[in-house]
């Protein structure tokens, strides 16, 4: 019974779980077999009592004697199989506990392969199977070591030498060769954050992961018998690995941001301290544009396109008699007398001024005091971040005007002196002049007495008669009242005068001497020439200067060569006159002194002339030069402007 | 003075017209047949030589001056 029992076991293959379930079973019966075991203690002395008398003894015993001992074998034999019917009902016990142990074995999760001790696979359960891929019958007898990835052969051994060693439980994450049909693909999120191309993954995403843990069990047999369970742990290393790629992969970003950051900021505080030195210099350059601003002598206001002050000058505060904050955000209109700044006026010069050509205007300002200033304001659009802006210049008139008046009433008592030696010169000229109406006034007086002596008189003729009398004296009345302006000391006047007619008058007042000196004049005047604003009476001194001076050149002249005079008006920058000679033009250093005042070439001259017809012209807007060459003459320009508002 | 009829011409070549005029006036008043012009240049055009005439020439005339317009004159002679 035992001998079976024993081979019952050696068959079965789940021999580590059977070991533990019989020894569960005998302790099951233990006391049941304390009690046979003294029973048959018993019994075995009674027998061998009986047993130890030999064939001879048994002959010569008595019927009693036997019927006894046959008596005492049935006993036994009763006993026996009692004791067989137990042992087969422990065995059917057996069998079934295995059968169970045998499903679960193969029902299990978990991979179980059971190793000899020198690796060969001796028993696997159907998870193994599965996990290693290979029929049962295949697996038995093959070394497990051949499926462990060839990295992972070293780690192997050495788990299964220490598992043969520590004759303990060992755990090992290990590799198979065996591909994972779980086909475990997840989402790696490395695809987008990282741009990682799937192809180029250094993670083999198809290997198979196990954790092995394995003890060893020799207690049975001399052969220690090695079992390993196999936990496939794929998924959980897969998603480690991704981790831990995924965040190496993150350090390396976070370095090259960081990277990028310090560049970033070493930029950033090169251009701080960029900004900083252009700051610097720009409020510098403000602060000396804001005192030239200040210190300027005319004032200056800022003004947005609606005539709003900006900002002001110093000047212009004081000119105004505000304080700086009382003028800004007001409309400059508001410091005008009459408005300059309306909607029609800014577009006008909005368009005009492009070019931010200043435009000027004379108006007169209000004083904080109540009083009128005049102004002049000179306007200029400028463009500050795109929009556009007026400066506009305030100069007090009133100042300038004063010193204009007082300027002009200077000019006006030289200009009256050298008036008065000019007349001296001009002797003949105005007898010549002034006898030409007198001659015709003569003429028709005694025309009138012929005409009144006649028996019936001719009054129709007499009154025409009488009538150009009339006129010839009213001719005669106005050479001396303009011999008189001239002579007069008198504050200048301005009156609308044709140039034209002022140069016939002059030309007349020389027309005798020039004739006495053989000097031919001719007058080439352009009829188109406005009248313009000016003091005739300084512009005719103008012109006789210039023609007397143009004359006495040519009384120089010994020779009887044609000389001549053309006075000449055009339009050509104003109104241009020119007055030449062909005399015996100007030396260079009559050239460098002529305009100077007291430099005379003549004996009889004060050098005047020259001087002060510059300063009138110039008081008139005007310019006057010359252009002279030794023995071909001499040729005075002056232009005056044309626009009266400008003078 | 006696007012006479005459078929003599006076001719008075003067630049200035106002003087020209009056004297004009004045000999055309006194019964003389006067012809006028302001030019030497003028005269010598329209100038039609006859019995008896006389001429009266302003001296200081543009171009041709009265001077100048005798010398001609004399030389016609």
């Amino acid at each position: 019974m035992k001998g079976l029992a024993h081979e019952n076991y050696f068959a079965h293959p789940t021999r580590l779980v059977n070991h533990h379930k019989r020894a569960k079973l005998m302790n099951q019966f233990s006391e049941s077999d304390d009690l046979r075991h003294k029973m048959e203690r018993e019994k075995a002395q009674h027998r061998e009592a009986l047993i130890d008398k030999s064939s001879h003894d048994i002959a010569q015993m008595t019927a009693d004697e036997n019927q006894a001992l046959i008596c005492e074998l049935q006993v036994h034999q009763i006993e026996l199989i009692m004791q067989n019917e137990e042992l087969i009902n422990t065995q059917q016990n057996l069998r079934k506990s295995q059968n169970d142990f045998e499903r679960i074995y193969d029902l299990a999760p978990i991979a179980y392969l059971t190793l000899s001790q020198h690796g060969l696979i001796q028993q696997a359960n159907k998870a193994a199977t599965a996990l290693l891929n290979q029929p049962l019958t295949s697996l038995l007898s093959q070394r497990f070591e051949k499926f462990i990835h060839i990295d992972d052969q070293d780690a192997y051994y050495l788990f299964f030498r220490s598992l043969q060693k520590e004759q303990s439980s060992t755990h090992l994450i290990t590799r198979i060769t065996v591909p994972n049909h779980a086909s475990y693909e997840p989402h790696c999120h490395g695809l987008d954050f990282y741009q990682c191309s799937p192809n180029e993954c250094p993670h083999n995403r198809t290997m198979t992961y196990l954790e092995l843990t394995g003890v060893i069990d020799n207690r049975e047999t001399d052969e220690p018998t090695i079992y390993l369970a196999l936990k496939n742990v794929t998924s959980y290393k897969v998603l480690e690995d991704t981790l831990a790629c995924l965040n190496n992969k993150q350090a390396d970003r976070i370095k090259v941001q960081q990277t990028d950051l310090i560049i970033h900021r070493q930029l950033l505080s090169a251009t701080t301290a960029e900004l900083q030195q252009s700051y610097q210099t720009s409020s510098e350059l403000k602060n000396t544009s804001t005192h030239i601003f200040n210190a300027s002598s005319e004032g200056i206001v800022m003004l947005n396109l609606l005539g709003v002050i900006e900002s002001t000058n110093t000047t212009a505060c004081l000119l105004l008699g505000y304080d700086e904050a009382e003028l800004l955000g007001i409309a400059f209109n508001q410091l005008l007398m009459s408005p300059l700044f309306t909607e029609s006026s800014v577009s006008l010069l909005l368009q005009d001024n492009q070019d931010s050509i200043s435009s000027s205007y004379k108006v007169e300002g209000r004083h904080s005091n109540g009083t009128i200033v005049p102004l002049s304001l000179s306007l200029v659009i400028f463009t500050l971040n795109q929009i556009n802006h007026f400066a506009v210049v305030i100069r007090d008139n009133s100042l300038r005007l004063r010193q204009e008046q007082h300027e002009k009433e200077h000019l006006a008592e030289i200009a009256h002196m050298t008036r008065l030696s000019l007349i001296g010169s001009m002797g003949s000229g105005i007898a010549h002049q002034v006898n030409q109406p007198l001659t015709a006034i003569s003429n028709y007086s005694q025309a009138c007495i012929q005409l009144i002596k006649a028996e019936q008189p001719d009054l129709t003729k007499l009154r025409e008669v009488l009538t150009k009398t009339y006129e010839q004296t009213q001719k005669a009345g106005k050479i001396i009242h303009r011999m008189k302006d001239l002579a007069s000391q008198r504050t200048t006047s301005r009156s609308m005068t044709s140039i034209n007619a002022l140069i016939e008058n002059a030309s007349n007042f020389y027309a005798y001497e020039c004739y006495h000196h053989n000097i031919n004049v001719t007058l080439d005047l352009n009829p188109n020439i406005p009248n313009i604003a000016i003091d005739s009476v300084q512009i005719e001194q103008v012109l006789l200067n210039l023609i007397k001076n143009a004359m006495d050149a040519l009384k120089e002249q010994l020779s009887e060569s044609d000389k001549s005079i053309s006075i000449q008006t055009q339009l050509n920058n104003g109104l241009e006159v020119r007055i030449k000679d062909n005399g015996p033009g100007l030396t260079d250093l009559q050239k460098e002194k002529i305009l100077m005042p007291f430099y005379t070439s003549k004996a009889s001259g004060m050098g005047m002339g020259l001087s002060i017809s510059r300063s009138i012209i110039e008081a008139h807007g005007g310019t006057i030069y010359f252009n002279s060459k030794l023995s071909f003459g001499t040729t005075f320009y002056f232009n005056l402007p044309i626009n009266g508002e400008q003078l | 003075m006696k007012e006479m009829v005459s078929t003599a011409t006076v001719y008075v070549v003067d630049d200035e017209v106002d003087l020209l005029d009056s004297i004009s006036i004045l000999l055309n008043t006194l019964g003389l047949n006067v012809k006028s012009f302001t030019s030497a240049e003028a005269f010598l055009k329209n100038y039609r030589p006859s019995e008896s005439e006389c001429l009266i020439l302003d001296v200081m005339m543009p171009s041709m001056s009265g001077l100048d317009l005798q010398t001609v004159m004399l030389q016609r002679v």
